[in-house]
């Protein structure tokens, strides 16, 4: 026995396509080409060739004009009135968030100390943290963030009647990632490389000390990059490649922790709030100590630059993806459970 | 609850043809000659049917049915009114003062 025209078609959208895709575009326009292929049954193979060529077409062609229509139609569901879950989620995150993020930065804050040690004025002592807050921000408002929707989450369904469908949560966390990501990306290359140079020249007071990699911006970086290999420096050229591409991936990495989190909060258990941010923080420390041994490998030239940082980034990303479309499924077998 | 009607000329030629009759989205494309494409008619067909123009169900599988069920689609009242209103406005539009 044969299969029937677009089955296989068929299976392979079940599992990429949302199911409002499937059910609205994938599901009539493959019973159409089943039909029209079946009423083709006398007519000759050239003809039904024709007919299947058409209906793959019509499949692709709809499921083209059907993608870009999707981003806008999530966020007007999310974000479209007071209520939406987006707004609410992100209400509710906030000042989880805030507290969270004030939890991470102590530590942070506490490691320079050393500071006031060597810096008696405290007007200079206040400056000079203000210049490392921005690479402290970097490191605490993904991890901050995240926790934060994760208890948001746990929250709303406490309180609310009826349980949302964890799909309905993770677009707004993902959309919210995305402004996170934009946001750590002009930290990265704008404020970051200022920020640094300032301390560099309020502490060693000449105004004008030469940039390291670390005080460029990506167009300053791929500069002294293309510079270093002019010369024969593969090692300069390694560190500056490095910093370039840390500048970007570091930002792409910050969209996977809000569905992440999301992810984590939605399975019932006990102590789900605790088992939520030591789990979100675990899945950080991993992130954070794979993206550092890639780092040092790349600038000590064992490694790529853009292996060095992409890969962790890549890896972490494609798990929250699959994690974030297996979600339904996890959420059951743990209601069950 | 404020709601505004807004129809396009494809969502206004999909209710004409479905005025009085039940089709599926090939047949709405084989009557349109040529106006609506099979690859986007489906994506016309699940907006009006969220704006609430047209309603969907499966077809009945019959003995000796071939594949997947086909969806039928049939105007609602709203999308029955829409096309009205924009048949007296396009007529409005179209009136010229006798001499």
């Amino acid at each position: 026995m044969t299969a029937l025209p677009g089955a296989f078609a068929l299976a392979l959208c079940r599992r990429l396509c949302s199911g409002r895709a499937f059910d609205e575009i994938v599901t009539p326009i493959i019973a159409d080409l089943q039909h029209e292929h079946g009423n083709a049954a006398a007519r000759s193979s050239w003809a039904r060739r024709w007919i299947l060529l058409r209906g793959y077409a019509a499949l692709l062609r709809a499921l083209g004009v059907y993608a870009p229509l999707t981003p806008a139609r999530h966020v007007r569901e999310c974000w479209a009135g007071s209520e939406a879950p987006g707004w609410q989620l992100l209400r509710c995150a906030t000042p989880r968030a805030a507290a969270a993020l004030a939890i991470v930065l102590l530590p942070l804050v506490w490691s320079q100390r050393y500071l006031a040690q060597r810096v008696q004025d405290p007007g200079a002592l206040l400056l000079l943290m203000l210049y490392l807050m921005p690479g402290f921000l970097i490191v605490a408002v993904p991890i901050a963030l995240a926790i934060g929707l994760a208890l948001a989450v746990i929250r709303l369904d406490r309180t609310e009647a009826q349980t949302r469908p964890t799909q309905s949560r993770v677009a707004p966390a993902t959309a919210v990632s995305i402004v996170m990501a934009v946001a750590m990306f002009v930290l990265m290359n704008d404020v970051i490389p200022r920020a640094n140079q300032a301390f560099r020249e309020y502490v060693g007071r000449p105004r004008d000390i030469p940039k390291g990699s670390r005080e460029m911006t990506m167009s300053e970086l791929g500069r002294s990059a293309r510079e270093a290999r002019a010369r024969g420096d593969r090692h300069a050229a390694f560190k500056f490649d490095t910093e370039w591409h840390k500048k970007l991936a570091i930002p792409a990495a910050c969209i996977a922790w809000g569905p992440l989190a999301v992810v984590i909060a939605s399975r019932r258990r006990r102590l789900r709030g605790v088992v939520s941010a030591v789990g979100l923080l675990s899945a950080y420390a991993v992130y954070f100590l794979a993206v550092r041994l890639a780092d040092q490998a790349a600038v000590a030239g064992r490694l790529w630059p853009a292996w060095g940082w992409w890969i962790p980034v890549a890896v972490l990303l494609v798990a929250t993806a699959a994690a974030a479309s297996s979600t339904e499924s996890l959420r059951a077998a743990s209601d069950r459970g | 609850m404020n709601t505004k009607l807004s129809l396009s000329s494809k969502e206004a030629l999909i209710l004409e043809l479905l005025r009085g009759r039940e089709r599926y989205g090939l047949e709405l494309v084989a009557a349109s000659k040529g106006h609506l494409k099979r690859g986007t008619v489906y994506v016309t067909l699940g907006r009006m049917e969220e704006k609430g123009y047209v309603e969907s169900r499966l077809e009945e599988s019959h003995r000796g049915a071939i594949g997947l069920p086909r969806r039928l689609y049939r105007p609602t009242g709203l999308g029955l009114r829409a096309l009205d209103l924009l048949a007296i406005a396009r007529e409005m539009l179209t009136w010229e003062p006798s001499r």
